[in-house]
């Protein structure tokens, strides 16, 4: 992996931006969460050791006026392209946490970080300027009626940008995602945190999955994180979610049995197959360990599985291919 | 050779299981999870239970659960060691009786679980094996679990002579619950030996590290045979646990799995459909051993394990 893909989690007190950092990076059951201590200090947890991304999770202890505490060093946040997850707790009163919100953006508008979003795949940019994605993650949707999300995702949304306009003048394309730990949106939302990242390299990846998926006539194939499980780029056609959280469920399956029978559950040989019957022809799971935490799933029929030495030897070369991208992209300068 | 029926089983066995405890210590939480198919955040959505609730589930080929959930509110509690204590007490084989570890009130808890002991189980069926299950553990901070579990097995192993009786310390948010009813419904299978010992012969045979069968609906593990020494006693329940929560997000998706491979540099495990009622599952570390022969020997062994069960 290379450059500094830093994801910053910032929100009022126990809005869940913890509980998010340890059930994605840190393998915490969701109900654990309801344990979880106050954040009290600035907390910089570096969580990429297994993780394919640089990710650094900055948790801002909540009651802290962010962007002005002189006791906290700012200089080194926000360099590189980068993304600002604000979470907003959706039970609680709104007012003050998109109050803090427009805030932190005025002070980066200031400083011309913020990435309007509006083109995904412009070519490189200075490491200076425009390079902040912002996405604003409405958590703890799980307390909330299915009827009423939609409803509360507009009004925040509005609210935020008639905020922005009023208090600071700015108009900006931002993301928003109602999430909560005890469901997979959670993974959903940071998968797109993470497609936004690395847009440089997005169509590199998503042509090769597509390659793959015609030359050895596959369903779907997606490049996976293996410890955050979100996924890093899906191939073109990729719309059913269910089958993605599926997959999700399938890493979680191979983890935790090969973290039983072995000292290190990811390594070159790391292989799965799953075989589904269901309502219409059986499908097949398969899963492959390529390099640098990526995981390669793929969603077959079960008769394509007659040409298994064709699939094993095109995804090889699938390797090979995300391995060459990844050098190159490790060789630039800075991106 | 076709054999016949197994002597000394019944063809079909019928097993009569009280499940009691006061009210919201979690009894039919934990049914729903083990037979029904629940995950843990769905039983939020059961009420309380209204007297008694019974099902019979069918657990493996011959062996039928006969289950009466008995509700916990104090109300229906006097009924059933009074008036009641004939028709729910009689010809019992297990009785499971959960104690909800943050109770309120622990001393009536005690008090009714002597009654059913007294009043219950020792005048209509003193054969009857007895488990104690200490649940909800998971809101105890780790670090006091044990102790507070020993001190409460040993209350209830007095207030219980002269019979025996069995504890567990259970949640519905881990494995510890299908630790409790695997063991449970182990010791109830009719020819768990039998089971068992051809378990050993297949697994000498096709030199693997271990062997498990589960039954099919449950995951619980109903026979194990162990030729490789392993560091984590517990790992057979965690095993149920990590496949049966595959299984309930196949079943979202209206599929479910027939066959399993997990691999990496270190092992390989194989988890398939093995008979109508059961899974297999094989770990091997050598790496000599072929995938394909693997699956072949499983596919082998389908037939003889049919007819043993």
């Amino acid at each position: 992996s290379s450059g500094i893909n830093a994801e910053y989690g910032m929100g009022m007190r126990r809005s869940g931006k913890s509980s998010i950092k340890n059930v994605v990076f840190h393998k915490m059951p969701a109900n654990e969460t309801m344990f979880l201590e106050s954040t009290t200090k600035l907390q910089k947890d570096d969580v990429s050791k297994n993780c394919f991304m640089d990710y650094v999770v900055y948790d801002f202890p909540g009651q802290v006026d962010s962007m002005t505490d002189s006791a906290i060093d700012y200089t080194n946040m926000f360099e590189g392209r980068c993304a600002l997850i604000y979470v907003i707790d959706v039970l609680e009163d709104k007012g003050p946490a998109v109050e803090k919100l427009v805030s932190i953006l005025s002070t980066l508008d200031r400083e011309n970080k913020l990435d309007n979003g509006l083109d995904r795949r412009t070519a490189e940019q200075s490491k200076h300027s425009a390079n902040v994605s912002v996405f604003v993650f409405i958590h703890k949707v799980d307390g909330l009626p299915d009827d009423q999300r939609e409803e509360e995702q507009k009004r925040i949304e509005t609210s935020i940008r008639d905020e922005l306009n009023h208090a600071a003048d700015i108009t900006l394309n931002f993301k928003t995602w109602l999430t909560s730990v005890y469901e997979y949106s959670i993974f959903h939302a940071l998968s797109d945190v993470n497609e936004k990242l690395i847009d440089h390299l997005l169509p590199t990846f998503e042509d090769l999955l597509h390659r793959l998926k015609i030359t050895c006539c596959m369903d779907t194939t997606l490049l996976m994180d293996v410890s955050a499980k979100c996924y890093i780029a899906k191939d073109n056609d990729f719309t059913d979610h269910n089958k993605y959280e599926m997959c999700c469920d399938m890493l979680d399956l191979y983890t935790d049995i090969a973290n039983i029978y072995s000292h290190q559950p990811y390594d070159d040989d790391s292989y799965s197959c799953v075989i589904l019957h269901q309502v219409t022809a059986p499908e097949v799971m398969l899963t492959k360990y390529l390099r640098n935490n990526l995981i390669l799933v793929c969603l077959l029929q079960e008769s394509c599985l007659k040409e298994r030495g064709i699939i094993n030897q095109n995804i090889r070369k699938f390797s090979k291919g995300i391995g060459k991208v990844l050098q190159v992209q490790s060789e630039k300068p800075c991106s | 050779m076709r054999r016949r029926g197994m002597p000394g089983s019944a063809r079909n066995s019928q097993q009569k299981v009280l499940l009691m405890g006061r009210c919201e210590a979690g009894k039919t939480s934990m049914r729903s999870i083990i037979f029904a198919n629940y995950i843990a955040r769905d039983t939020r959505r059961l009420g309380a239970t209204i007297e008694v609730e019974q099902s019979n589930v069918r657990f493996l080929d011959n062996l039928v659960l006969n289950i009466w959930d008995c509700g916990g509110q104090d109300a229906f509690m006097e009924t059933f060691f009074t008036t009641q204590a004939d028709i729910l007490f009689s010809h019992v084989q297990v009785l499971i009786f959960v104690f909800d570890v943050q109770s309120s009130d622990v001393q009536k808890d005690l008090e009714v679980f002597q009654s059913c002991i007294e009043t219950g189980i020792l005048k209509h069926s003193r054969d009857a094996k007895i488990y104690c299950l200490i649940h909800k553990m998971d809101l105890i901070p780790k670090a006091q679990r044990d102790e507070l579990f020993q001190a409460r097995k040993q209350e209830l192993e007095h207030l219980s002579k002269p019979l025996q009786i069995s504890c567990f310390a259970t949640s519905i948010w881990d494995e510890t619950l299908y630790n409790a009813w695997s063991t449970i419904m182990s010791l109830l299978i009719p020819n768990s030996l039998i089971l068992k010992r051809n378990l050993k012969k297949f697994a000498d045979h096709i030199d693997a590290d271990e062997v498990l069968l589960f039954e099919k609906a449950t995951f619980l593990v109903v026979a194990h045979h162990m030729r490789k020494q392993h560091s984590d006693p517990n790992r057979f329940e965690k095993i149920s646990n990590i496949i049966k929560q595959f299984k309930l997000s196949c079943n979202k998706m209206q599929s479910n799995f027939t066959s399993i491979e997990i691999r990496n540099s270190s092992f390989a495990a194989y988890i398939e459909l093995f008979t109508s009622n059961m899974y297999i599952m094989v770990v091997t570390s050598d790496p000599a051993v072929c995938s394909d022969a693997v699956k072949m020997n499983i596919n082998t062994a389908k037939q003889f394990f049919k007819e043993c069960v």
